[in-house]
């Protein structure tokens, strides 16, 4: 999947489960689990998401500390050109 | 086993160190130094009691997230007969009492000190940022105990502060600061490193995960392994929780703790037993 069509697909999972964020305050740099828009439930379930997306497993070395800290974060890490190359 | 350590510490039955003389009066100076902190930043101190009500720690997820390191306050049934049929046939040789019918169980030893401050504040709608103190004895079960660095119950002092994200980062790294400054003044070898908190069966806690991806407790680290405080950012969790409002949001939380009977250790074994040799506090 490309980066444009996983950025939208991710936007609009994050506006329809997290909490107190809209289409005006969501923004790619949005702390989602510092702010906790995303709890550590709906973690596992974005991380679902992010495997179909990808149609594939994440690998425990691919998961580090700020890999999901906003949405630039989960694009560069999991949906960079590089990877799909 | 005292005597390893120094000679103001004994060590009996009830896994948590008897202190006397000097160690005590370098416990007073550290928390003293402590308490000067928080009233540099107008903390307010509270005193909340040893027990805290289960009901309150369910709203944390405490019981699914640490039921190992409970300690529960427990009373007898009221019934006569009931209260006649304690068993303590095997109390000197195996420690244990055995106990008939219990009344509910509606409360536990305190097993972290800041737990009482989100409770307190509950229902309320903060106009400004909020520091709070508090010291507390806490108890947790271990699998082991030692002298100072692994006690059942055990002395905590707490910094809190309730506020918006910003106000509770810039508390969090103005204290990094702080301590930085404090451990390189007196010469105490700390190191700073990214933690979990100990979760039960944690391979399948999210919150484990969670804290895994995006850490928010960050221990001192004496000795390579001994944390003897930690500095937490709890982002909006205990806001939530407990209707605690800021800027008409969930309120964020966060703390540094200090662990006193780790802060004797520390200070024991890299400056040595002998009071003289202690750093000025």
């Amino acid at each position: 999947m490309d980066r444009e069509t996983a950025h939208t697909r991710l936007r609009e999972w994050i506006l329809r489960h997290g909490k107190s964020i809209d289409e005006a305050t969501l923004t790619d740099e949005t702390p989602i689990m510092e702010k906790r828009v995303i709890t550590s439930l709906q973690l596992m379930d974005l991380i679902l998401l992010i495997e179909s997306m990808r149609s594939a497993s994440l690998q425990q070395e691919q998961i580090a500390p700020g890999s999901f800290r906003n949405m630039t974060a989960i694009l560069d890490n999991f949906f960079s050109e590089a990877l799909a190359a | 086993m005292n005597a390893e350590l120094h000679p103001d510490i004994s060590w009996g039955l009830s896994k948590a160190a008897t202190l006397k003389g000097s160690l005590l009066v370098l416990q007073r100076a550290l928390d003293n130094r402590f308490l000067s902190w928080a009233g540099e930043i107008n903390a307010e101190e509270y005193q909340f009691p040893r027990l805290i009500a289960a009901a309150h720690l369910d709203k944390i997820d405490y019981f699914a997230s640490f039921p190992h390191l409970a300690t529960f306050a427990v009373t007898l049934g009221r019934d006569p007969e009931n209260l006649a049929a304690i068993d303590t046939s095997a109390i000197q040789s195996a420690g244990a009492v055995g106990l008939p019918n219990l009344q509910p169980v509606t409360h536990v030893l305190t097993p972290a000190a800041c737990y009482h401050v989100y409770p307190h504040f509950s229902g309320n709608s903060l106009e400004r940022k909020l520091v709070v103190t508090t010291r507390n004895t806490c108890f947790r079960c271990e699998s082991h105990y030692n002298p100072l660095r692994r006690q059942w119950s055990f002395e905590m002092r707490e910094i809190v502060v309730l506020g918006n994200m910003e106000e509770v980062t810039s508390f969090i790294a103005s204290f990094r600061t702080r301590l930085e400054a404090f451990f390189h003044s007196i010469g105490l070898p700390v190191g700073w490193e990214a933690a979990t908190d100990p979760f039960f069966n944690p391979s399948s806690n999210p919150k484990y995960l969670a804290q895994k991806l995006d850490p928010v407790k960050t221990e001192m680290i004496y000795g390579g392994s001994l944390a003897i405080g930690s500095v937490n950012f709890h982002r909006n969790y205990f806001g939530e929780a407990f209707s605690i409002e800021r800027d008409g949001e969930p309120a964020f939380t966060g703390c540094v703790a200090f662990g006193l009977e780790r802060w004797l250790y520390a200070f024991i074994d890299h400056f040595g037993a002998n009071p003289s040799d202690w750093p000025t506090l």
